[in-house]
């Protein structure tokens, strides 16, 4: 580690060091790969990505709106003509609604399609911007002076502002998608195969719960080990900086001006949810799903008894 | 010095979370808390150090205690506030001198605020302020180096721009000032004190490892230090820099860069030309565990041969190289423990006088607003 070979060189040894500074300045003239993919350029296609699968999203739900307002107008009207108990309104009402339902249907399917691109494009912005998150702080621990720390800081601080806003909506999109058990209720009229029929929509409902679940737990794993390394990154840049160990008795080249404290490489900005809070949220979403699947499964297990009782 | 800490550490106190109101809150607020062990040898002596001990070896066991903490005062899309602190109290039983033991004690703290603007679309600006300064009772001499206290003050100026056409541009100008704590009795602490301003500019691309360079140059003044030309008597230092940064993200992350130094000046002693090589490397361990690695290696020549010592003997050596490793994990879910190895070395070309430093701490981080 020693470097005494340079160091006795004298004035002769500078020829190597002016040398290499030639070098590095002729590596600036080298052109740029100007058609090279960065992580900088892929956030930005990315977003205009996101851009576009917001687009589509919401007019696939406008879409799906009027769809919807139609085939539960429809419903509506399968009901008042069973209530007058009349059979040729009840079969025109009938009609009626399984016309409305194929373009229902295609819409639900297309509204559902929108909402995973949605969701991919945002995915894929987010794990763009950890990844340039991940360049800059590592760059900032390396920095070798304020000012270099200091750039590096206003990079990550509007990237890291960038992320959280989007994970908050990422959260949004799951706490919109209320907890609620699905209309699915007993009639004295039911047949035991109208039953069966039932407990089975209760169950794969229950499976999806349980799919979500295990997501959403594969999702906190992910976000705990990405807030763990961000905190013993930030506790080691800041530990090797504060009592000055990292300058031995050298003053040359390291100006002791200013330096940012590591623990500022969190966000600025609209208050965006912390990496804690959001691991929060999706606890308490899993307890929310885990509760709502067990829910599930005993209303089907009433079902289920109902036909044992009915067919004894 | 005491006033400086102490307003840093009661910006600290006072702004506990239960105060904090509306836009202002704690983006981070950590107590840390370590204890090291570290063996320190060599024969280079320090000027700023005012006494001398024939022992080339000398150990110490250490206690440090510290707090820091990122408070936002204010934050909008277009504009944010932040005030940054950090400060902290380091006790060391110093172990192996001829003439006493010792029991250096050092007092540290730092803060600074910054205001970033965005600039539409393309770029941010951002303008900063801060202070820094520590303090050391009792110190040990040589070989066990502890920095002499001082206080600084710097201001900052900075735009970064959004990649155009996958290049990216950064530019910044600075100013500080640092202003050793020279006693009655060493006088020799203000030969460092120092003005400078400065300038960078940087340009990335590449993908998905990329690659930085940049340039700048600094302007120095050491107003203490002659320069033995009568008609310009005081040392004033030309600094320009380039270097060269590939960095490769991923699971495992490593970092390679290097940086070369032009340093002239009015007087020919302290000119120099100087690389530096640094490393970094992260990566995930079994077990949940983390690994950090961080090396810096200096090489340095003297550009005129000269008679006499040059620079300030003990401040300034020729090169330095340090090595950090560090192997972390979560104890607890506002817990953090660490392993910590250090190695550092420095050399003067003063009689081939060396420093070394090599130690081993335990370190654990508390967060107790859980952030």
């Amino acid at each position: 580690m020693s470097t005494r070979g340079v160091r006795h060189g004298r004035a002769g040894a500078s020829v190597p060091v002016t040398a290499l500074v030639s070098v590095l300045c002729a590596l600036c003239g080298i052109p740029l790969p100007a058609s090279a993919q960065t992580a900088e350029q892929l956030v930005v296609e990315r977003r205009l990505e996101l851009v576009a699968a917001r687009a589509a999203f919401e007019a696939a739900r406008g879409a799906f709106n009027v769809v919807e307002r139609q085939f539960s107008a429809a419903l509506e009207e399968v009901a008042r003509a069973r209530r007058q108990g009349s059979d040729d309104a009840l079969e025109r009402a009938y009609a009626q609604a399984q016309d409305r339902s194929v373009p229902y249907r295609d819409r639900e399917t297309r509204l559902g399609e929108a909402r995973e691109a949605l969701v991919r494009a945002r995915q894929a912005v987010i794990e763009i911007i950890e990844i340039r998150l991940e360049q800059l702080v590592e760059e900032m621990d390396a920095a070798r002076s304020a000012q270099q720390r200091e750039r590096l800081d206003i990079l990550w601080r509007d990237l890291a502002t960038e992320l959280q806003q989007l994970e908050a909506e990422a959260g949004d999109t799951f706490r919109l998608e209320p907890v609620v058990l699905p209309e699915v209720a007993s009639d004295p009229r039911d047949t035991p195969e109208d039953i069966q029929a039932k407990a089975a929509i209760l169950e794969r409902q229950a499976v999806v719960a349980d799919t979500l679940i295990q997501e959403k737990e594969r999702e906190i794993q992910a976000l705990t080990a990405r807030l763990r390394n961000q905190r013993q990154r930030r506790d080691f840049v800041a530990g090797t900086d504060r009592f000055d160990d990292t300058r031995v008795p050298v003053v040359a080249g390291a100006p002791t001006g200013e330096r940012t404290p590591s623990s500022d490489s969190t966000v600025v900005g609209q208050r965006p949810i912390t990496l804690e809070e959001r691991i929060q949220m999706l606890q308490d979403y899993v307890e929310q799903l885990a509760s709502y699947r067990d829910q599930l499964l005993i209303r089907a297990q009433v079902f289920r008894q109902r036909i044992r009782s009915v067919a004894s | 010095m005491s006033r400086l800490l102490g307003v840093v550490m009661w910006a600290g106190l006072f702004a506990l979370p239960g105060a904090v109101q509306g836009q202002v809150r704690f983006q981070d607020l950590v107590l840390n808390l370590g204890g090291s062990v570290d063996a320190y040898s060599g024969n280079l002596s320090a000027v700023t150090v005012p006494i001398v001990d024939k022992t080339d070896h000398a150990t110490a066991a250490v206690g440090e205690l510290g707090l820091r903490g990122v408070l936002s005062l204010h934050a909008s899309p277009q504009r944010s506030l932040v005030f940054m602190f950090d400060g902290g109290m380091r006790q060391a039983a110093a172990v192996g001198f001829q003439l006493r033991d010792y029991a250096p004690r050092e007092w540290v703290g730092s803060s600074s605020a910054r205001l970033t603007h965005t600039l539409g679309t393309w770029g941010s600006l951002v303008l900063r302020g801060g202070v820094r300064g520590r303090s050391v009772e009792d110190r040990p001499p040589m070989p066990l180096f502890l920095q002499p206290g001082y206080s600084t003050t710097s201001g900052g100026l900075g735009l970064a721009t959004r990649p155009f056409g996958g290049v990216s541009f950064d530019l910044q100008a600075d100013v500080e000032g640092a202003d050793y704590r020279a006693l009655e009795y060493l006088p020799q602490l203000d030969l460092l004190d120092r003005n400078g301003k400065g300038f960078e500019l940087g340009v990335r691309w590449g993908g998905p490892s990329t690659i930085r360079f940049y340039g700048g140059f600094r302007w120095t003044d050491y107003n203490n230090q002659g320069s033995f030309d009568p008609a310009d008597p005081y040392r004033r230092d030309r600094t320009a820099r380039v270097g060269l940064e590939w960095t490769y993200p991923g699971d495992v992350f490593a970092q390679i860069g290097l940086d070369g130094t032009l340093n002239r000046s009015n007087s020919n002693r302290p000119e120099y030309d100087a690389v530096s090589l640094r490393a970094l490397l992260t990566a995930p361990l079994p077990g949940e565990f983390s690994l950090n690695l961080y090396s810096v290696l200096t090489f340095k020549s003297y550009v005129h041969e000269i008679s006499f010592a040059r620079l300030v003997p003990g401040e300034e050596a020729d090169n330095a190289s340090v090595a950090y490793l560090q192997i972390g994990r979560a104890l607890a879910a506002n817990l953090d423990g660490a392993v910590r190895f250090a190695w550092t070395r420095a050399e003067t070309d003063i009689g081939s006088a060396y420093y070394r430093r090599l130690g081993g701490s335990v370190q654990f981080n508390y967060r107790p607003l859980g952030n």
